[in-house]
């Protein structure tokens, strides 16, 4: 997946219009703003070719004493030596400062689009990574993802201002100069383009290699990223592990090879800007050396020579400046191809084009005949089938690794199964749109998610619940409490996942959240695996008076949170083993009531002294 | 070196024209090849040098986070960590890569310049020279003004990758629960205040470096103004003049790269502030690893614990552990028991004399000993995007393939590992997504079972198995053990079963403890003694407050010498490099200042031997005209600076961090 450097190809011409067209399409709504700056940098430019007017004025009239041009004749016309002086030293001070003012304007506008332009692309990448399924997040580090949303979105920015721009007004330069110049000298003009088919070729020569140094050098420090951010996330296991100087040791390695990429890549740039400069320079000599020439067989005034060698600095000026900076041009593109090869993937859950919202469900659940498999092709599922009623609660047993947590994802629509279907009241889960399917569907997830912010905000996630309501689901969770008893109470900000929290607690804020959402249908998956018994107990009495009504999958490994249940289903090898209320499946002397004698003291009481001595 | 010029341009009188010409082309061919060699080499040296200091500080400061403890990291965000470590550190670097290499330009051309300039025209030179006050102050106000606002843009940078960060981890939560939509207007609206902040400098910025480029105008008018009326006046000849205004042009750039280094130096200070917060936290201290391995009976004394200034979590604890038992530690959730293991393995650190390990305090126990003797299943299990097989190593990292398997099999992976492909192999995804919750706490099992530590601490390492497949992995360690102490944590009598003693915390205090096979209502009233412990409420004077994070202190502290002397350390190492750069600086400058000095002075020659001898006032044609020739040529045949470029770069891409 990551280019490496033999595996890469640098890429096409055609590849690169395509680049530059979609980067010029996310210019597209900034238009008035882009064309103001290249505008405004247009007039800076005029302005500075009018800069130097004044001081040959200044030599070759005040000092020189030769006759005022003719331009000139009417404004200056009967002005003496000293006036002449005074009109030229104003004027610099004018245009300077109305240069001044002209760069001001455009810089602004420039980072003005830059910055819009990141912004957009920013949040496109985010509002895509927020479709694509989780097939594709399995697979994904958060690191690598974050790094291409925070990071390579810059490019965006750093391309059109180190690239496009100062290529764009450099064109536009040498069009406006050339044509002056070849008012005075055709000749001249067109040596002083003789640098061109040089510079062309040193720059699809070298630019190519350039950009694929620069690809390989940005998946390095984004792979390293990647491993900091998750050792970073997980030093607490380091630590317990002393696993310290390893993890250091491997962080070295990988930011060494990050370190001589970068380093090759600055060197072959800097090759690059020198043989760009020799081009130049040549082409500076041959213009001041024919210049030169023509001065002395008096076809070209001195003055207007010094024109010339004047144009061409602010000609040769951008083509400098891109081929000094066109390592950091190539980063940026590199960058911008990362962020279009995600926003590139199709999300393979998505609505069907002839998707409708669900109607409100009463939770009439089936699975029909569903086989599923994850990546790798092992099948998980092989031929589930199962009804739910409306209001009915099920309760999903099996081996660890038997493809509940799977069974309840595919009823949230997280994967499409490969066969058979899923429905709810008769809709096809594919038929019907994701938001609106998950909307109705709630599914407290086995592992525990929490974020750096307020309980309170935790518990509501982003619904616009009130106090009261939060109050309420976190009461049912048992939760509480607890957070009452924390010293901000619902505003104590918690750890990044919870880890100020003991992991019973986590667990009810997470429980405390999936009962804030009032859906019909409900997926508990291991909701109270946490707890202690006694505190298990008393959830489940209120989430029973919670639940009733709903249809409800409560997926568990522990036979006191099962047996509650109306109907307990055991899931093993991908099918459906056994099924039944509590009673029946104990009288049927299967695998549950095998399980269910070596739980507890195998007479159907729970650990009798252990409550006895934790709820006093 | 004018002596030089002069020596050249004498010889050159007498010369005919078309060699004078070819002559000063070559010189201009040749300057300008030394030019850019000169500026190859210093960017090469410099430019490398400060990646290796980038990565070198990089690299420590990943060490340095690493070692810091629990605490600290609890109340930090991944993101917020991972934006200073990275996009702060390159405003560092950038203020001393080509921060230090425009200064040491700006410094040795302008020096030079000036003093040339001083040579040539006393007068002219204070007149060029009084636009500095003025230079000196909006540069002042505009740095402070950069350091402030760049601050809030890193910080608020932060904040939205400690965002994006936890939004992309918890993609499953956004997923179940609908949030999208939220989610991405949410991050838009902090997108659009974060372009909001970073506009703000930018205006600045481009206010500034406009508004230099006009006083340098003023400064020019000024010169153009007094030394055209000297020269009327006949004080000045006009090779003079051009030669100053030849100096004068040469300072142009190094005046404007001033700004922009002011404005690196802002940009890169207040993000060293940034990255210093998290030096200023006080790490771990690095142990010696040598020794034996502690060993012995376990004994906790009077332990009462509070994390930061919080209630006490842990009151009066007081047990102590045979070498060899496995004990039970159960009770409520929320009671202590992890904060207990926690203080065992000195993840969180047991205030002095409570704990004591072979007779040994906890606290004298050097820690990589500890570690290793000490091995640990977390309560949430951690796994890494790599084979399943690397995760199980992290805790031997030399272990055989062998060794592992049979870790995995041990921790009754045996069955999952004939369903993957791939087997120990198998990438599992990040934190183990891959895997069901079952598989990935059997893997951390595993992990821990590779050591062989002789003291094992397992908190709540079952919960998400099934109780067959707990009682087969229990029994297969037990078999194993032998003299092995372990810890359980667990909620489940499946599991109690197995240990020799229980453990019962109750809000902190150990409530009561006997054998667990052995316990049952009648004989053991476990209620009654948890009862009798000592009273409720005790004074606070015992407990261990965590001292204040170091971070607190360093927030109010500015760009004080000290960062500067931690920056010289780093660059320490590359005294060689700089020595070199500065060298090849100096001689850069030099190549600069002369190429227009010849060019101009050829140029001169060609026309004026052509017409009459230039001599004094009053100027001849062919002397001014050469003179606006060469001053106007002047930054045309010298390969701009890199001042040049960068500051114009620098100007457009403004607050690009
Ligand atoms: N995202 C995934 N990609 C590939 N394989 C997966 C993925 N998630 C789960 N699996 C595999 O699918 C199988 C079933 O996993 P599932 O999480 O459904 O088990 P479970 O019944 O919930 O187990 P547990 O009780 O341990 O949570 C396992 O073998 C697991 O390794
Ligand atoms: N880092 C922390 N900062 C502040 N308080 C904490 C921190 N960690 C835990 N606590 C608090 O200390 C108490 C004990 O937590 P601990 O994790 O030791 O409980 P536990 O017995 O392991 O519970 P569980 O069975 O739920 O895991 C809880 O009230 C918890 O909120
Ligand atoms: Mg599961
Ligand atoms: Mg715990």
């Amino acid at each position: 997946m990551e280019p490496t450097e033999d595996s890469y190809q640098s890429p096409s011409r055609a590849e690169t219009r395509r680049l530059v067209g979609r980067t010029v399409g996310y210019l597209r709504p900034h238009r008035p703003r882009f064309l103001g700056g290249v505008g405004l940098t247009g007039l800076g430019i005029l302005l500075d070719v009018v800069k130097p007017i004044p001081l040959a004025i200044v030599l070759d009239v005040v000092l020189g004493g030769a006759n005022l041009p003719r331009w000139l004749q009417p404004v200056l016309g009967g002005v003496g030596r000293d006036g002449i002086l005074a009109f030229a030293a104003l004027s610099i001070v004018l245009l300077t400062a109305s240069r001044g003012a002209a760069t001001v304007a455009a810089t602004y506008l420039t980072i003005d689009t830059g910055q819009r332009m990141v912004n957009d692309l920013r949040t496109a990448l985010y509002g895509h990574l927020q479709k694509l399924s989780l097939r594709f997040h399995n697979q994904q580090q958060t690191g690598d993802l974050l790094y291409r949303v925070m990071s390579d979105t810059y490019s965006a920015q750093g391309l059109v201002m180190n690239g496009l721009l100062p290529l764009a007004s450099s064109a536009v330069m040498l069009a406006g100069m050339f044509a002056v110049m070849a008012g005075y000298d055709v000749e001249l003009a067109l040596v002083a383009l003789v640098v061109c088919p040089p510079l062309y070729f040193a720059i699809t020569r070298i630019s190519g290699r350039i950009h694929q140094q620069a690809s390989v050098s940005r998946e390095a420090e984004s792979a390293l990223y990647a491993r900091a951010e998750s050792t970073i996330g997980a030093v607490k296991l380091v630590q317990a592990y002393g696993r310290e100087d390893g993890a250091v040791a491997e962080f070295r390695s990988g930011s060494d090879r990050s370190l001589a990429l970068s380093l090759k890549l600055y060197s072959t740039q800097t090759v690059f800007a020198f043989v760009v400069d020799s081009v130049l320079a040549v082409g500076t000599a041959a213009l001041v050396w024919l210049g030169a020439r023509h001065v002395l067989d008096g076809r070209l005034g001195i003055g207007e020579l010094t024109i010339f060698l004047s144009y061409l600095k602010d000609l040769y000026g951008p083509i400098q400046s891109v081929s000094h900076n066109l390592a950091e041009i190539s980063s940026s593109r590199a960058g911008l191809e990362r962020v279009f090869k995600v926003l590139d993937i199709e999300p393979d859950v998505k609505d069907a084009p002839h998707a409708r919202p669900l109607p409100p469900v009463t939770g009439h659940v089936r699975f029909e005949n569903v086989h599923f498999a994850y990546d790798d092709g092992q099948p998980v599922l092989a031929g589930v089938d199962l009804e739910i009623r409306p209001g009915e609660h099920v309760a999903l047993l099996g081996p660890t690794g038997a493809g509940k947590s799977t069974l309840a994802s595919l009823l949230g629509r997280f994967y499409d199964p490969q066969a058979g279907r899923v429905t709810i009241d008769g809709h096809d889960l594919r038929d019907v749109t994701v938001l609106s399917l998950r909307q109705q569907v709630t599914v407290m997830l086995q592992e525990q998610i929490l974020f750096h912010t307020t309980i309170r905000e935790n518990i509501a996630f982003g619904s616009p619940r009130s106090d009261e309501e939060v109050r309420r689901a976190a009461e049912r969770a048992e939760a509480d409490t607890f957070i009452e008893r924390l010293p901000d109470g619902y505003d104590t900000v918690i750890g990044e996942d919870g880890s100020t929290l003991s992991g019973g607690q986590r667990q009810r804020l997470a429980l405390a959240r999936a009962l804030l959402r009032s859906a019909p249908i409900v997926i508990l998956d291991e909701p109270t695996s946490a707890l202690d018994l006694d505190t298990e107990e008393r959830v489940w009495a209120h989430v029973g008076d919670l639940l009733a009504g709903k249809t409800a999958i409560v997926i568990a490994h522990r036979l006191s949170s099962a047996r509650r249940a109306d109907r307990i289903v055991l899931l093993d090898g991908g099918r459906i083993l056994e099924q039944g209320s509590h009673d029946e499946l104990l009288a049927r002397r299967g695998t549950y009531s095998r399980l269910w004698e070596s739980f507890g003291d195998g007479k159907g009481n729970l650990e009798p002294e252990l409550l006895a001595a934790v709820s006093g | 070196m004018p002596r030089l010029v002069r020596h050249i341009l004498e010889s050159l009188e007498k010369e005919p024209s078309p060699r004078l010409i070819a002559i000063s082309c070559a010189a201009i061919l040749g300057l300008a090849a030394g030019d850019s060699i000169l500026f190859f080499f210093t960017r090469r040296i410099l430019i490398g040098a400060s990646r290796d200091v980038e990565f070198e500080m990089r690299e420590d400061l990943f060490a340095h986070l690493l070692r810091l403890p629990p605490r600290w990291h609890r109340k930090s965000r991944v993101g917020d960590v991972m934006s200073r470590a990275v996009n702060d550190l390159s405003a560092v670097r950038m203020m001393i890569g080509p921060g230090i290499m425009q200064a040491a330009n700006t410094i040795v051309v302008g020096t030079i310049a000036v003093t040339l300039m001083a040579l040539a025209s006393p007068t002219l030179t204070l007149v060029a020279l009084a636009i500095l006050p003025f230079v000196a102050v909006a540069t002042q106000v505009m740095g402070k003004v950069t350091h402030r606002r760049f601050t809030a843009i890193q910080e608020f940078f932060s904040e939205i990758s400690a965002s994006a960060q936890e939004n992309i981890s918890g993609v499953r939560l956004v997923r179940a629960f609908a949030r999208e939509a939220t989610e991405e207007r949410r991050f838009d609206a902090k997108n659009r205040e974060f372009r909001r902040r970073n506009l703000g400098l930018a205006r600045l910025n481009a206010l500034y470096f406009p508004m230099l480029q006009a006083l340098v105008g003023v400064g020019f008018a000024g010169v153009l103004w007094v030394g055209g009326r000297k020269i009327l006046a006949g004080e000045l000849t006009v090779p003079r003049y051009v030669e100053f205004n030849l100096y004068l042009m040469e300072l142009v750039w190094p005046a404007i790269a001033l700004g922009w280094v002011v404005n690196l130096w802002q940009r890169g200070s207040a993000s060293w502030n940034r990255m210093a917060e998290l030096w200023a936290a006080e790490p771990l201290a690095v142990e010696s690893a040598e020794g034996p391995l502690p060993g012995g009976p376990l004994e906790v004394k009077d332990l009462t614990f509070a994390y930061d200034s919080g209630p006490p979590v842990l009151r009066n604890i007081s047990l102590t552990v045979e070498p060899g038992t496995t004990v039970a530690l159960v009770g409520r959730t929320g009671s202590g028991k992890s904060t207990l293991l926690n203080l065992l393995l000195r993840l969180e650190e047991p205030p002095f004399g409570t704990i004591r390990l072979g007779g040994r305090d906890l606290r004298d126990t050097p820690l990589p000993l500890l570690r290793r003797a000490l091995v640990a299943v977390p309560q949430e299990t951690f796994l890494f995007s790599d084979t399943l097989g690397n995760n199980i190593a992290i805790g031997r990292p030399g272990a055989t393939p062998a060794q592992v398997e049979r870790a995995a099999l041990e921790a009754g992976l045996g069955p999952d590992l004939a369903t993957f492909p791939k087997g120990l192999e198998t990438i599992v995804g990040e934190r183990g997504i891959t895997l069901s919750g079952g598989q990935k706490q059997r893997t951390a099992l595993a992990r821990a079972l590779l050591t062989d530590a002789p003291y094992l601490v397992l908190d709540d390492a079952f919960s998400s198995v099934d109780t067959e497949t707990e009682e087969r992995i229990l029994e297969a360690v037990k078999a194993r053990s032998g003299t092995r102490t372990v810890f359980l944590v667990s909620h489940r009598l499946s599991t109690i079963q197995h240990a020799d003693v229980v453990v019962v915390l109750e809000k902190g205090r150990v409530a009561g403890d006997g054998n667990a096979r052995g316990a049952s209502p009648g004989r053991r009233p476990l209620r009654g003694a948890g009862r009798a412990t000592a009273p409720l409420r005790r004074s606070r004077g015992g407990v261990a407050v965590a001292d204040h994070l170091p971070e607190d202190e360093a927030q109010g502290r500015g760009f004080d010498r000290g960062i500067l002397r931690r920056l010289l350390s780093l660059a320490v190492p590359y005294r060689g490099y700089a020595g070199g750069a500065l060298v090849v600086l100096f001689l850069e400058s030099v190549a600069q200042l002369a190429g227009p000095l010849l060019t101009g002075a050829a140029i001169d020659l060609v026309f004026s031997s052509k017409e009459s001898p230039r001599k004094g006032a009053p100027p001849s044609w062919g002397g001014s005209s050469s003179g606006s020739g060469s001053s106007l040529a002047a930054p045309a045949l010298s390969t701009p600076s890199p001042a040049s470029t960068s500051s114009r770069s620098s100007r457009r891409s403004g607050s690009c961090s």
